[in-house]
């Protein structure tokens, strides 16, 4: 019982079961399964970003530049497919390298350097955002076809959407990496003790740089996701989402400072935040509100992490 | 495998760092089973030969012998898979995490699961156990956090770690620092324990007097220059600390090099 307690996903499993309880008292029809649909659908692409973040939070680094990526990677494969005429599966990998090189970007500037990765990002997000509106004068692209990729993607099934399933199967396949490989147990320690890590023989920049890679690709692969959703990217968007992917996995219980997290925890924070927003909004509160509950939340989770690790402090 | 020649051997290893020499023509040997206590003022050198020892850092010139081959360390990997262990208080285990995932970092214990190479837990678990319940460190479980030992316990930890990989060469590095007087005996008590079963041990260490009783040889740096290299039974622990402290070392006593060009 007190290893539960102690594991880093409890908080939200917590928060999540007593969010659901409250608003099913308020609002009988938010367990309803087109909201599910709804609420599992928003958590998805969200989700998706989150999980990446939360792998890199935990090797020590933060990306703030997913935001853009999720716009950048649809906008490439859009622009290839509409103005290039480049098929659209091919579009799609394309704009998949294109994220994965902002990674290696954001790695690069970073590890190379020495810079803080938190400056870093927010330097690549701004530009990266600042080069899309410019290409784009800020319209949106659409790109209105059916095709196989979005169905792929994002296919509707009844209530709900197969990009769920994309959000629980890359999650339970990096979740059950980082426990049960060689390469999980150098991702907590790069995150946690660099230095050990490093004098054990662990490759440290080569940890942190794949993570990179990995987060900003899964960002390029969320931003797809939401595009096929809506046949449209629009070049505005994005920035929410970064906010709530970083609070998502703070919320599963992922330490700024690296070395401790969980990513069944932080698919369970992006399900808390898109509970909340459609939640708020079936028990009769305004929408606006949604903001001030995350960050009260995110002040929650918080407290919870910190107690933890204070704790530790004192132990010693 | 030669067991006639020394486990370690160093070449006249230089090492420069931008305009600053860090090391200058330091040869000496470490036999097998020798402990050889590594000495010096701060900025003598000494991190940087155990970096060197280590992989962490490469020698701009020289050469170094381990267990009767040339080798170049590109990375602390290559060391620990020569054989060479690192014995620290601070950065020896990730706080985090718990024992058998410290235990087996950078090692792991893996199992094939068709291409998958997965961790063996359960192999892991049972190894480490046994280890730490050999040197008698108190864990209840392999799965608990090793946050809360004592520095003197992390290094028992690091020990066993030795132990059970068989390295051939320890580094302690300042073993001693902030540690009770318990605790160091029974740390050195670790390391000679090691010793006796053909070991060899190199320790760093301001304090000369804790580390005397276990020391055969004490190699002196100054400045990036080794200054003496005196094997123990000719010396009282206070010429030695006369030697770090003046950065000298008179060879009218009974200096010996019998193992190196001194």
């Amino acid at each position: 019982m007190i290893r539960f307690l102690k594991r880093p996903e409890t908080g939200a499993v917590a928060s999540v079961l007593v969010i659901w309880t409250i608003f099913a008292i308020l609002a009988p029809r938010f367990l309803s399964t087109a909201n599910m649909g709804n609420v599992l659908t928003a958590a998805a692409e969200m989700g998706i970003i989150a999980v990446g973040v939360a792998l890199l939070i935990i090797s020590g680094e933060f990306d703030i530049s997913v935001g853009s990526v999720y716009i950048l990677a649809p906008t490439v494969m859009l622009k290839l497919t509409t103005v290039w005429s480049i098929p659209l599966w091919l579009a799609f990998l394309i704009a998949l390298a294109v994220a994965a090189c902002v990674g290696l970007l954001n790695a690069f500037l970073t590890l190379r350097f020495r810079f803080p990765s938190f400056i870093v990002t927010l330097a690549t997000m701004l530009l990266i955002s600042g080069i899309i509106l410019a290409v784009t004068n800020g319209f949106v692209t659409s790109y209105m076809v059916k095709n196989t990729l979005f169905d792929v993607l994002t296919k509707r099934v009844g209530d709900f959407r197969v990009s769920t399933l994309w959000m629980l199967a890359i999650g339970g396949v990096i979740a059950f990496l980082l426990d049960n490989t060689r390469y999980g147990n150098s991702v907590y320690a790069t995150g946690g003790s660099p230095e050990v890590a490093r004098r054990l023989g662990i490759n440290v920049l080569r940890v942190k740089m794949t993570n990179f890679v990995i987060c900003s690709t899964l960002a390029g692969l969320a931003g797809c996701i939401g595009t096929a959703r809506v046949f449209s990217v629009n070049p505005t968007a994005g920035f929410d989402l970064m906010f709530n992917a970083a609070a998502a996995a703070f919320i599963g219980g992922c330490l700024i400072t690296g070395g401790r997290g969980s990513i069944v925890g932080t698919v369970l924070g992006a399900i808390l935040l898109s509970s909340l927003s459609s939640g708020l909004i079936y028990a009769g509160a305004s929408p606006y509100w949604y903001r001030a509950f995350v960050g009260g939340i995110i002040l929650l989770a918080v407290l919870i992490n910190f107690s933890f690790t204070r704790g530790f402090r004192r132990a010693t | 495998m030669p067991h006639n020649t020394p486990i370690l051997s160093a070449k006249s290893i230089s090492k420069r760092f931008g305009g600053i020499c860090a090391l200058e023509d330091i040869s000496f040997d470490v036999e097998r089973g020798q402990v050889v206590g590594l000495v010096g003022d701060n900025g003598a050198g000494k991190s940087t030969f155990i970096s060197i020892l280590m992989g962490v850092v490469t020698p701009d010139t020289g050469e170094i012998h381990f267990d009767g081959h040339r080798v170049r360390f590109k990375s602390p990997r290559d060391a620990r898979e020569a054989g060479i262990e690192p014995v620290y208080q601070q950065s020896a285990l990730a706080d985090l995490m718990n024992l058998w995932r410290n235990f087996f970092l950078g090692r792991e214990m893996v199992r094939r699961l068709g291409p998958f190479r997965l961790l063996d837990k359960k192999a892991m678990r049972q190894a480490s156990m046994a280890i730490v319940k050999e040197i008698g460190v108190g864990l209840r479980s392999p799965e608990e956090g090793v946050r809360r030992l004592s520095g003197g316990e992390r290094q028992a930890i690091c020990i066993g770690r030795s132990m059970h990989f068989d390295a051939k060469l320890l580094l302690l590095d300042e073993p001693t620092a902030a540690l009770s007087v318990r605790e160091t005996r029974r740390v050195l008590r670790f390391a000679e324990e090691r010793r006796d079963r053909g070991v060899s041990v190199i320790i760093v260490d301001h304090n000369i007097h804790h580390i005397y009783p276990i020391v055969d040889k004490f190699v002196v740096f100054d400045r990036g220059t080794k200054i003496a290299e005196i094997n123990k039974c000719d010396v009282c622990a206070e010429d030695v600390i006369q030697a770090v402290a003046s950065g000298k070392y008179e060879c009218g006593q009974n200096s010996t090099t019998s193992d190196g060009e001194g």
